[in-house]
């Protein structure tokens, strides 16, 4: 179902009717000579991949987006908060708004870690919300918070870029909020936190889906693009080497690898592309790791279901952004629920990620289900069920030139500095299929740039 | 100030030696098609057996796939795609034109690699595209610390190939003096680098250990 249309899509649509969309193609040629590729992995083959893009973009009046930047920083200093609390005297679990076991039993609570404290305080420095915006009711739900890596913002800033060559018309007759101070923000943010340094992105290396985006970040934010190799810890300090032998010591690492390849000495040792004893200088408070470690215990998918709880109890506010209905099988009530419902439910696997582990039950067969079933009974504190959302599609254009509906989110992208800034723009991702719900990159989707618009005077 | 990695400063160097090596190959290529037209049919076979592969072709429309195309490890498209792979390490150092030029030379080939001839014209194209990719590198990284990597990378491959490819010591101790103001730019006072003219196995080996005299491993 596609939403119905505002008079900005409308206004939209007219420059589109007036320019040549064969003009689609010279804006795709770009984007191939800039080598922007979100790369795939599949069947253990390196895939350099093209990230399929369509030209319409998601259209967000000032006012929805007003209403999302203060939903969505409102969240953030939750899970913020969250995070400080549960590394340091965990009252939300002696108050009872979270039960301590549903924590302590998440492999992405890292006890090794707890009282480690972090430069001024901020432990979710970058972060992606996904969003859906929900046909029924109108409004729109967080569907998942990403607090570790999220990627994607290099994407739309990117073709932002192209598309106000290539289509100018759209910038002078829509009044489109510009994007382009994003790396610069990041800069800053790096700066904010930096404990005495030089700010460094922390890549996995030319093979890692984003590899783009790391390099790209790089060089606007005039960070150092370095790997592993490239970084060294001597007495808890972090360095660069450089060519000539000498060393630079680091002050902040926007670190795009997951904790668990972060240091082979404290997380797993067979990791290649990690930095050996960094979380030491973590610890010692001489480096500033962004996003922190741990911050996969705020956004595990069971731990989603209490961040309204968390708004609450933080904040003493109302939630201003809705989750997805969700049942937790860790909880006996939920569990029977999901059990009697799955046909109807959206199961999710807290431990994957990407569109990983997401299964509809409605497109299970009676043994894939019976096996679902016995699975969530076996293992409940790994499981989420939800209510499929009927979420709006968003029109694409065809190689022929004609539109085609498909599913769509909204990834939005903060930086935690000396305040959050939820950046006007955000990541369109939609299904290459037009029956799929699955709309991730890492799942072959594709995406589109979105437009917030500037107040009208 | 920007700060290089060992390892950047070897993606670099070996950008340079490769576009460079896209550049010899290419011009070597055409004057041997030329050749092979209506002179010498086996002059290629003779070049190349120099660098110890054995090539074999029944016209000079098939040598210019074999060269351009085929070859394992020294094909153009190789070269080309090895050149790219470094740009592609280096990226955040290099000006988005430079970086634009290598990848979209890649592309073409990548492209024409599907074609079942290779035209002349074609690859003529491709001295074109390396001058560009040259200029980029003058007009926007002249004062940047990366250029005298890229820079190294280019003379030691062509000191390399003088020596190799045309038995000429000669030509690569003319380039010796521009090879030490180049190392001067990395290291300043480093040690001069001397070729002798007659003993072609220790030039070799001089040439090819000036970037790991130059760059040195952090030793932590």
């Amino acid at each position: 179902m596609i939403e119905s249309h505002s008079p900005l899509y409308d206004a939209f649509k007219s420059v589109l009717n007036t320019i040549d969309t064969q003009r689609v193609q010279e804006l795709l040629a770009y984007m191939n000579t800039e080598a922007i590729n979100f790369n795939l992995f599949k069947n253990n083959a390196f895939i350099e991949r093209k990230f399929p893009f369509d030209i319409i973009p998601r259209i967000v009046s000032h006012q929805e987006f007003t209403y999302l930047e203060k939903g969505i920083k409102q969240r953030i200093y939750a899970l913020n908060l969250f995070l400080e609390d549960i590394y340091g005297d965990q009252k939300i679990l002696k108050d009872g708004i979270i039960p301590s076991e549903f924590v302590f039993a998440s492999k992405a609570y890292l006890p090794s870690f707890a009282h480690t404290k972090v430069s001024k305080n901020i432990r979710v420095h970058i972060s992606g919300i996904d969003l859906v915006k929900n046909s029924v009711g109108d409004g729109w739900v967080v569907l998942e918070d990403n607090l570790r890596v999220p990627s994607g913002v290099s994407y739309p800033l990117s073709l932002r870029i192209l598309t106000r060559k290539v289509f100018p018309e759209f910038f002078e007759k829509l009044p489109i909020q510009s994007v382009h101070d994003y790396p610069k923000r990041l800069e800053a943010a790096m700066d904010y936190v930096n404990t005495g340094g030089i700010n460094v992105i922390l890549t996995p290396g030319r093979y890692n889906s984003a590899f783009y985006e790391h390099s790209y970040l790089a060089k606007q934010s005039g960070a150092v693009l370095a790997t592993g190799e490239d970084l060294f810890v001597e007495k808890d300090k972090v360095y660069l080497k450089t060519y000539l032998g000498k060393k630079a010591r680091v002050g902040a690492i926007y670190r795009r690898l997951d904790d668990d390849a972060l240091d082979p000495v404290e997380f797993n040792a067979d990791s290649l592309i990690g930095v050996p004893n960094i979380t030491q200088a973590y610890r010692a408070g001489n480096i500033a790791l962004m996003n922190s470690i741990g911050n996969g215990i705020a956004d595990d998918k069971g731990i989603y279901y209490f961040v309204p709880a968390m708004i609450r109890y933080y904040m003493n506010e109302e939630p201003i952004l809705q989750n997805a209905p969700t049942y937790l099988a860790f909880f006996e009530k939920d569990r029977q629920h999901i059990l009697q419902n799955l046909r109807t439910l959206v199961i999710k696997d807290v431990a994957e990620a990407g569109g990983y582990g997401v299964v509809f039950g409605s497109k299970l067969s009676k043994n894939e289900r019976e096996a679902l079933k016995d699975a969530i009974i076996k293992e409940p504190r790994r499981f989420i069920a939800q209510e499929v959302i009927e979420f709006y599609d968003i029109e694409c254009l065809t190689n022929e030139g004609t539109l085609s509906p498909r599913k769509a989110d909204l990834r939005m992208f903060s930086i935690f500095s000396d305040d959050i800034f939820i950046w006007p723009c955000g990541l369109t991702r939609y299904a290459m299929d037009p029956s799929s719900y699955i709309v991730n990159s890492s799942q072959g989707g594709g995406f589109k740039d979105t437009w917030v618009l500037k107040e009208s005077k | 100030m920007i700060l290089i990695s060992p390892q950047t400063a070897e993606s670099l160097f070996w950008m340079g030696r490769y576009i460079q090596r896209a550049e010899s190959m290419t011009r070597l290529i055409i004057a041997l098609f030329d050749k092979i037209i209506d002179e010498n049919f086996n002059e290629a076979k003779e070049l190349y057996e120099k660098l110890g592969i054995a090539l074999h072709y029944a016209s000079s429309q098939a040598f210019l796939r074999k060269s351009v195309f085929e070859l394992d490890f020294i094909s153009l498209y190789y070269v080309i795609n090895t050149a790219r792979e470094n740009a592609i390490l280096t990226r955040s150092h290099l000006p988005n034109r430079m970086f634009s030029r290598i990848n979209a030379l890649y592309l073409k080939y990548q492209a024409a690699k599907e074609e079942p001839n290779v035209s002349i014209y074609w690859l003529e194209s491709t001295l074109q595209e390396l001058d560009a990719i040259w200029g980029n590198l003058e007009l926007s990284l002249v004062e940047a610390k990366e250029a005298p990597l890229i820079e190294l990378g280019k003379v030691v491959e062509r000191m390399d190939l003088s020596i190799r490819l045309f038995d000429s010591i000669e030509a690569a101790v003319m380039d010796t003096e521009k090879l030490n103001v180049i190392a001067d730019k990395i290291r300043p006072g480093h040690k001069k680098i001397l070729l002798s003219s007659s003993q072609k196995a220790k030039a070799l080996a001089t040439i090819n250990s000036v970037f790991g005299a130059l760059i040195t491993s952090h030793e932590s």
